[in-house]
């Protein structure tokens, strides 16, 4: 193995890491952010109907 | 309560691949490569930034422990909580390139040289604060034992930096008390992938205490939908 393979492979990880986190954090905060507005309306639902 | 104001993180992000992009350009195409190691030097500019990222998070896991040891106030640990998330990322990231650099320039994935060997002990400590954090339920608990912990585990961050300078080491010195020791492109390099993965950092810091406030808006909502039903019942009868 040349050392252009290390440095493909190090690079690709990098990346990886990067784009692996942005994805799973911003997949997370969607699903946060779709719970919040849901709970929100079910507590405006819920005042209004008192 | 999270404010709904216009959510800048697109444009922050687009700023950040603009950085990355001037990254790449600068290591692969105004560095030259270097005399003895080739090609595989390269790895050292994003695996530089790693490591002096993880650094940053632990200093502000480490203020935000002080911060709300100080205070009590729980945004200092939700702030901890994701610098140290944030950390252990670009450690895994930092043991993972080096190992890749190691192979074709020591001929060994690991040895254990005081650098590589300190910074496994730091990747250890950022994941035991999440063992820690996830075994503690009672919150003002949980945030201070992991206060305690994260300031206690930055006495690692100087002894990993200095690890090279102290003991004898094979890891190469770069920033030395002279200087740097390295051509003006190569600096050039390094300095722009230091802005790129800085401004990620705040990225990723920013998305993070959003995720952890979130949750913790989502947990006081659930908790009064809990009661409401319950009073509602006592007033009728």
């Amino acid at each position: 193995m040349n050392s252009t393979f290390f440095l493909i492979a190090a690079y690709l990880a990098i990346w990886a890491g990067i784009f692996g986190y942005l994805l799973v954090t911003g997949r997370h905060q969607q699903r946060l952010a779709r719970r919040l507005e849901m709970l929100e309306e079910r507590i405006s639902r819920t005042e209004a109907g008192q | 309560m999270i404010p709904r104001t216009r959510n800048p993180e697109p444009v922050l992000i687009t700023c950040t691949a603009l950085l990355f992009a001037a990254a790449v350009y600068a290591v692969f195409f105004h560095a030259p490569a270097e005399r003895v190691m080739g090609l595989v030097q390269k790895i050292f500019y994003f695996h530089l930034s790693c490591a002096l990222v993880a650094f940053l998070s632990f200093t502000t896991a480490c203020i935000s422990g002080v911060a709300y040891l100080v205070s009590r106030d729980l945004k200092w640990d939700v702030l901890g909580a994701a610098a140290m998330e944030i950390g252990l990322v670009f450690t895994t990231l930092v043991l993972a390139t080096g190992m890749l650099w190691g192979r074709p320039v020591w001929n060994a994935w690991w040895t254990w040289d005081p650098r590589l060997t300190t910074s496994l002990i730091l990747w250890f400590i950022f994941a035991a604060y999440f063992i820690l954090r996830a075994a503690v339920k009672k919150r003002q608990q949980r945030a201070a034992y992991c206060a305690v912990m994260a300031i206690a585990g930055f006495v690692d961050v100087p002894i990993v930096f200095l690890s090279a300078r102290l003991w004898r080491s094979i890891h190469p010195v770069v920033i030395r008390a002279d200087g740097v020791n390295m051509a003006p492109p190569m600096l050039t390099a390094l300095l722009v992938s230091l802005a790129a993965f800085a401004a990620l950092w705040g990225v990723l810091l920013r998305r993070r205490v959003r995720i952890l406030a979130m949750a913790e808006q989502i947990r006081i909502l659930e908790h009064r939908l809990d009661r409401e039903p319950a009073q509602a019942r006592r007033a009728r009868y």
